[in-house]
């Protein structure tokens, strides 16, 4: 489930995003949006089991994932990709989500996401946190596609 | 109503405004009732204030357009900050506050309604019924995708088959009394219909997971969602043809 997009001059269109959610349709808009912000890569995978798989193979430079999966959920998919950052790479995750509750939000801080998209994701959300988020990753280098 | 001189002492406010003029105007103002106060003029500045702040700012005032978006962008990305979960957000702006504002606090603002909107219980929210959503709502991904392209056309003809089973899963737990599914059912509706900008059915879901939350059944039981997932479904075959 990869795909290249042939938009160019953006920052990140040397960069893959990995989304993960069990709801083919927030994929499909996710990955609209996405394309729009220029990312040169984009792949999908519907639960924690598929991403660590899509992590793995591809390595991706941002994820953004759900909270609610089985068989694994968005929680310990977190934890998993933390346990393999290393060398000083640590690869950006934002949650995309409706669970804003105090709870929910400190137990993500806690798995150490680096922020929050609530669905229904805008254009404008998305382009703020993905930003956000990639600060101080290697944006401004050219990564090899 | 007249505040009393310094019945902001204590606290610690962010003004945000692309306007320098009027932001130092309310900042000012903010000062005179005794808040300590900075100004920030867009949202990644704000955002970096705000998160990185210590002692923590107990509250921001934020203009409607700032300079690069606009307020209500800024309200969501700190709504869902897990370092500002209570801040209390009032909009610079008449009428209703928008999603993820506490208040709104109309310009021209005085020293007494700028301490009201930080000092006041915020007004309890309408709740619009789910009715008055549009069925379909595409402005923004059309403007994404460049208008309704083949994969944005897929993309709903696969939403538009998948909802009736999604919305007949909820209301088949709801008459099992089961609050677990039932909610997880309409939660899942719900967001993949919002993604998909099907906001009234997004919202008949919103308000069905609410009311399976509470083991409302006689709510939950009056949201037609099968009826609004056909709905949908018709509008997504009213499409005119994509571009190819």
């Amino acid at each position: 489930m990869a795909e290249r997009s042939a938009t160019s001059g953006d920052r990140y269109k040397n960069f893959t995003v990995l989304i993960v959610d069990d709801q083919e349709t927030v994929r499909d808009a996710a990955r609209i949006l996405l394309r729009g912000l220029g990312f040169g890569a984009i792949l999908e995978a519907a639960n924690g089991e598929a991403a660590k798989e899509q992590f793995t193979a591809h390595v991706p430079d941002l994820i953004i994932c759900d909270i609610n999966m089985a068989p694994t959920n968005g929680f310990a998919f977190v934890k998993w990709v933390r346990q393999r950052n290393s060398g000083g790479l640590r690869t950006p995750i934002l949650f995309m989500t409706s669970h804003t509750e105090r709870e929910v939000v400190m137990k993500a801080k806690d798995v150490g996401i680096d922020g929050f998209l609530v669905k229904p994701v805008g254009a404008a959300d998305l382009s703020v946190r993905v930003e956000r988020a990639m600060r101080g990753y290697k944006v401004d280098a050219a990564r090899p596609s | 109503m007249r505040r009393a001189l310094g019945i902001l002492a204590g606290r610690r406010v962010l003004v945000v405004d692309a306007d320098a003029a009027r932001a130092g105007v309310v900042a000012a103002t903010l000062a005179e009732v005794g808040a300590a106060i900075e100004i920030a003029s867009d949202i990644h500045q704000a955002l970096d204030l705000l998160e990185e702040a210590d002692p923590a700012f107990t509250g921001a005032l934020i203009a409607a357009r700032l300079a690069d978006a606009d307020g209500v962008v800024l309200a969501r990305a700190v709504r869902t900050s897990p370092l500002l979960y209570d801040l209390r957000l009032v909009i610079l702006s008449a009428g209703v506050p928008p999603e993820g504002f506490d208040v709104a606090c109309g310009w021209p603002a005085t020293a007494a309604s700028l301490a009201a909107a930080f000092l006041d219980p915020p007004p309890a929210k309408d709740t619009a019924p789910h009715e008055a959503a549009p069925v379909l709502d595409l402005s923004e991904l059309e403007s994404i995708a460049g208008g309704l392209t083949l994969e944005l056309t897929a993309m709903l003809r696969r939403f538009a088959d998948q909802a009736p089973k999604m919305a007949a899963e909820a209301m088949a737990a709801a008459s099992a009394m089961d609050v677990t599914a039932a909610k997880g059912h309409a939660h899942a509706l719900k967001g993949a219909a919002f993604s998909a900008g099907a906001t009234r059915l997004g919202q008949a879901a919103k308000s069905f997971e609410a009311a399976a939350a509470k083991a409302d059944w006689i709510t939950a039981s009056s949201i037609n969602l099968p009826r609004e997932a056909s709905d949908l479904a018709e509008a997504i075959r009213g499409l005119p043809a994509p571009a190819s």
